[in-house]
């Protein structure tokens, strides 16, 4: 099959990278793929990734004839304008299938009203949602959007409306997305390359004294439940003494002193090391013996790191709710998201005397993950719902009519007034 | 009853599908049945084709009519507990022309899937209505096989105030139709050239494009029969049509397979006139059969001018053919009795 | 030009706007444009249907046409890059006779929000459109309180102004028109007792139910009228019409509060006859100078039956009066020719 893929090409970007590897397994199962960048300002060709150094600037125009000519069209879409200009421009002439990398799409829309585009963008905002391009953009002031819980919208409808399918890579918010469209939705697991180096060392990592080494990493904030960590670890005397905490991750220096504190009354062990490398992270999870990845409430898709400590076949603690659920039990060490505090206590109590077996476990994790977050399964699968895709793009069509029309009229709820589809929905079928 | 003709259209372009709307309908009242043409604007551009679909949806007519009767796509998508529909043709880009360079997008796995979207939904539709007519066996066919749906063929016919005439049969040949590439008018002038008989042509119609037209005069030329031939590129009324044919002694009607044995036909028929045709002309050979009324010959210029020469030299056979063509008509019931009787059974 | 004249249908429903549609088709062919009339199904019950047929309209494709005249909601949805309004009226459930309680709309959160759709709606359509004329200050004053539209007045005209050319009278006042309650025939009869022996009165035009002709009949009887009044209640042809209207010494035209001239009056007017309306007939007292070329009194027959009177008391002053009628018409301009001007501007 002929795939158009309109993604970012930069080196910096960890969605190119992504495209890079479902690319890679596209071409390897016998496809033709065709790239078009769609950054807002041209790429210099030495700050392009190799892979893609043959792309199709989005401005291009022969894209039209690309489109017109592919099986499949595939957008890798995500919050920024200077990487997605390109995605804004050509999915609702394209359509195609939409990998959501972020939920919210706020910025997008700020980037490209900012672009020229103002009229539209107030448009598109009043339309949707009631609101202002400048409301929307400050949503995504991290302490508002954590801090709430979701909102009605995830301000991506506006773009997510012109997918065939959608592709999300964790079901957070995923209600919001359905709401926002008919086409299929489906959560796929993010293709993932964590390059795993059990040697990986660090000269500024001290010796465990015997201890075993607890490690929680990503950005530290309340979300990580690290006090909640602590306190297990401080149960007793047992724990207390057989474990060290390693807190790895970018820290509010309040959260580091509240938590530096907790656990010099708590007497436990704990060490926070703050924003790191890539290479120093890497040998902080060769140096971990139990990873620890909960996350309360489960608000962000930290799906990165749960699959990153898997990969390394690290024991792993998760909660037991959103995508950890999804996680075959005997992969990783799952606590009740209701009795946390119980059963860490009594997970981390066995973790110190060694009652626990945790090797096959770990050995488990590592085979799922590699077998699980990689690209050959996530591009097979794009095809496929592709193919569903396709199958449904009547309905689609048809959606997106009414919905585009009953946007331009600006209605402040336009569920009241749609009309039903299935009548005439179900003769496609 | 309330009859209600439901149709597509584009704006300003006539043809087949819009004679038929208007015909039944006058058929229609003439029978004492009150009738209201809906007819809808329909763009072929793919892009909105479903959105153009689901328009139609829209429409409702349970409670205004008595019967629905549709004619071209997508008129069978209204709403009616009784709907007939008349099928004349699909949206053939996306069924039998989809191999074929009248296709309007790329050939693609998106494309495909948008053919066969509609045709599920076309499948649907007709599903609905009560009775399903076809307006000649290549039609019936071509719903069968796309759309597992059996219909009966219900021949269109000319309006009934068409008149006939009897003047005395000249020496021309006529072929009244569009000046066309796929009508092949250029083929009979090929043939004239060939022939050795004294007959004449007479090649009337409007041209979709004048630049066939000029063609066709140049061609003449270039074969020295210009002096035989009258080509006049212009729109004929009915009046004349009759006129014309029955000043000559046969009608040429060859198109490249077309669906339905065409109006010239049957205006041949009214006449009392044969046809001359082609093998591959479709619809007309459902209706034509060599030597019982009218001749069917390769497509060939020699072909041709040896069947022109026949009808020429042989006129008793001419004037029995056309009689002939004339009892095929009703043997066929080739009637508005016929067609509303079905339409309204 | 290719000029589509959109309007909407309730079929099997023939109105003044239909009538109208008709005409302007014809009026633009005259002058030597294509024209085309597209009416489109709509169905104002149940509400639930509406914002489906709404988006329906937009949905649509009008291709191959220069320009779109839309007459009404929701035709007036269709989007065309050369469209013009000439709004006959919007969907008055949303908007007046809403306020005035008489909307099928339900005062509901459905309700409300569908009146907030057909603003908004309303609003995209006004906008994309290049230009807006209603067919009375009426509509154009609803257009601007509701819609704070801008729209320039353009009267409809006469539809056969030639079979409205005068002549000499035969001493009865005429009242011509659709019979019903709102046109208030009955009221003229009872005037008729207040009104010198001289008069006579004709009504002549269909009644909406038997009940509208018992009425008349009845009070006829009640008032022993017989020999002053003639009914003649049926469809009339308008060549009978204008029989009527050109012999006429004076025509009466009491309508409950219209919107537009009346064409009644109007044919009046075009004939050279003297008007007898009155206070609350609306727009119809538009066409009348008291004095000059007519009367406006009070609705009560006491009133009518002095106006009638003294209608009828000389032919020379009816002459007069009557010449004026058609010169106070003639300066309205209320022509095709102006008409077309501006639509097709």
């Amino acid at each position: 099959m002929r795939i158009l893929v309109f993604t970012p090409v930069g080196m910096q970007s960890a969605i190119a990278k992504v495209s890079r590897m479902v690319v890679g397994e596209l071409e390897a199962q016998g496809h033709r793929v065709d790239i078009v960048s769609t950054q807002k300002v041209h790429p210099a060709s030495r700050d392009v990734r190799p892979e893609f150094s043959d792309f199709v600037d989005w401005r291009d125009p022969g894209v039209q004839s690309m489109i017109d000519g592919a099986d499949i069209v595939w957008h890798q879409v995500g919050n920024s304008y200077d990487l997605h200009a390109g995605n804004v421009h050509w999915l609702p002439k394209s359509r195609g299938i939409v990998s959501l990398h972020d939920y919210f799409l706020g910025g997008l829309l700020w980037g490209w009203a900012s672009d020229g585009h103002l009229a539209e963008a107030h448009l598109l905002a009043a339309s949707w949602y009631g609101r202002s391009i400048q409301w929307i953009y400050d949503l995504a002031l991290p302490s508002r959007l954590q801090k709430a819980s979701w909102p009605k919208y995830t301000y991506s409808e506006w773009m997510v409306v012109h997918a065939d399918a959608v592709i999300a890579h964790s079901d957070l918010a995923l209600a919001n997305v359905l709401a926002a469209t008919g086409a299929p939705v489906e959560v796929l697991p993010l293709p993932y390359d964590a390059s795993v180096d059990h040697d990986a060392s660090d000269p500024n990592i001290t010796s465990k004294y015997g201890r075993k080494t607890v490690l929680t990493f990503g950005g530290i904030n309340e979300n990580k439940a690290a006090d909640v960590v602590i306190a297990a670890m401080s149960a007793n005397t047992e724990t207390r003494d057989a474990l060290e905490y390693r807190l790895v991750g970018s820290v509010a220096e309040e959260m580091r002193a509240s938590l530096a504190s907790l656990a010099e009354i708590m007497g436990v062990r704990l060490t926070i090391v703050g924003q790191v490398t890539d290479e120093r992270l890497s040998a902080e999870l060769a140096n971990a013996d139990l990873v620890c990845c909960l996350r309360i409430p489960s608000l962000e898709s930290a799906s990165a790191t749960a699959i990153e400590s898997m990969l390394w076949s690290k024991p792993t603690i998760v909660a037991d709710t959103g995508f950890y659920s999804s996680l075959p039990d005997d992969t990783v060490f799952k606590v009740h998201a209701d009795r946390v505090a119980d059963e860490l206590i009594e997970l981390l109590d066995g973790f110190a005397r060694g009652t626990v077996v945790y090797g096959e476990r770990a050995e488990n994790a590592r085979r799922y993950a590699e077998a699980t977050f990689v690209a050959p399964s996530y591009a097979a699968r794009l095809v496929e719902i592709a193919g569903t895709a396709n199958e449904h793009r009547a309905e689609s069509d048809i959606v997106r009519a009414y919905t585009t029309v009953l946007g331009e009229w600006g209605l402040s709820d336009p569920t009241v007034v749609a009309p039903d589809l299935e009548d005439i929905l179900g003769l496609f079928r | 009853m309330k009859v209600a003709i439901v149709s597509s259209f584009v704006p300003f372009v006539g043809g087949g599908a819009r004679n038929i709307v208007d015909w039944l309908a006058a058929e229609l009242e003439k029978r004492g049945h009150e009738v209201v043409k809906v007819l809808l604007p329909f763009s072929d551009e793919p892009r909105f084709l479903f959105q153009q679909i689901a328009a139609f949806r829209t429409i409702d007519l349970t409670d205004s009519a008595d019967i629905a009767i549709c004619i071209r796509p997508p008129a069978y998508f209204i709403k009616h507990p009784r709907k007939v529909v008349w099928f004349i043709h699909h949206l053939r880009t996306y069924y039998d022309l989809w191999e074929s360079e009248f296709r309007l997008t790329r050939d693609t796995a998106i494309t495909r899937a948008r053919r066969d979207s509609l045709r599920r939904a076309d499948t649907a539709a007709l599903g609905e209505a009560t009775r399903i007519f076809v307006n000649s066996v290549v039609v019936g066919e071509r719903l069968k096989k796309y759309n597992d749906i059996e219909s009966t063929v219900l021949y269109p016919p000319l309006p009934t105030d068409y008149r006939g005439s009897s003047n005395d049969a000249g020496d021309t040949i006529t072929y009244i139709s569009r000046l066309d590439l796929t009508k092949r008018q250029h083929l009979l002038i090929d043939a004239l050239a060939l022939t050795t008989s004294d007959v004449r042509l007479v090649l009337a119609g409007k041209a979709a494009d004048a630049s066939y037209s000029t063609f066709l005069r140049e061609h003449a030329e270039n074969l020295g029969v210009e002096h035989r031939v009258t080509i006049d590129d212009r729109w004929v009324s009915d009046d004349e049509k009759a006129d014309l044919i029955a000043s000559s002694f046969a009608v040429a009607y060859l198109p490249v397979d077309e669906d339905s044995y065409g109006y010239p036909t049957l205006e041949a028929a009214r006449v009392q006139r044969p046809v001359l045709t082609a093998v591959d002309s479709g619809g007309v050979l459902e209706l034509v059969s060599d030597g019982l009324n009218g001749r069917v010959v390769e497509p060939t210029p020699q072909a041709l001018a040896a069947a022109m020469d026949d009808l020429f030299f042989d006129r008793d056979n001419s004037a029995r053919m056309g009689v002939a063509l004339s009892q095929s008509v009703s043997d066929l019931d080739i009637s508005w009795d016929t067609v509303i009787e079905g339409l309204l059974s | 030009m290719k000029v589509v004249v959109a309007n909407n249908m309730a079929p099997f429903l023939w109105g003044g706007a239909e009538e109208l549609a008709v005409n302007l088709v014809d009026r633009i062919q005259r002058r030597g444009h294509e024209a085309e009339l597209l009416r489109i199904p709509f169905r104002w019950n149940p509400v639930e249907d509406l914002p489906a047929q709404m988006v329906a309209m937009r949905s649509l494709e009008l291709e191959n046409t220069d320009r779109l005249i839309a007459l009404k909601f929701p035709a007036y949805y269709l989007r065309h890059e050369h469209k013009t309004v000439w709004l006959l009226h919007q969907f008055r459930q949303a908007y007046d006779l809403y306020d005035a309680g008489m909307s099928e709309l339900p005062g509901s959160v459905f309700g409300d929000e569908i009146r907030e759709t057909i603003a908004r709606a309303d609003a995209q359509s006004f906008d994309d459109s290049r230009n807006i004329f209603t067919n009375s200050p009426t509509t154009s004053d609803r257009l601007w309180h509701y819609n704070e539209f801008a729209s320039e007045v353009l009267r409809p005209p006469l539809n056969d102004p030639e079979h409205f050319t005068g002549g000499r009278s035969e001493g009865y006042i005429f009242a011509g028109g659709r019979v019903n309650g709102a046109k208030r025939q009955n009221l003229l009869v009872e005037a008729l007792a207040h009104a010198s022996n001289k008069v006579k009165l004709v009504i002549a035009g269909p009644p909406e139910s038997p009940a509208d002709r018992e009425l008349l009949e009845q009070t006829i009887e009640r008032l022993g009228m017989q020999g002053r009044v003639t009914l003649d209640l049926r469809f009339l042809s308008r060549a009978e019409v204008g029989d009527y209207v050109n012999h006429a010494m004076a025509c009466a035209y009491i309508p409950f509060d219209e919107d537009s001239l009346g064409y009644v009056a109007m044919e009046a007017a075009e004939a050279g006859k003297a008007i007898i309306t009155t206070t609350d007939s609306g727009g119809v007292r538009g066409m009348v100078e008291v004095g000059n070329n007519g009367w406006i009194v009070d609705p009560t027959p006491e009133a009518l039956g002095e106006a009638m009177s003294a209608a009828s008391q000389s032919g020379a002053l009816a002459k007069k009066m009557g010449k004026s009628s058609r010169e106070l018409w003639r300066g309205m301009n209320v022509t095709w020719d102006y008409t077309l001007d501006r639509l097709l501007s």
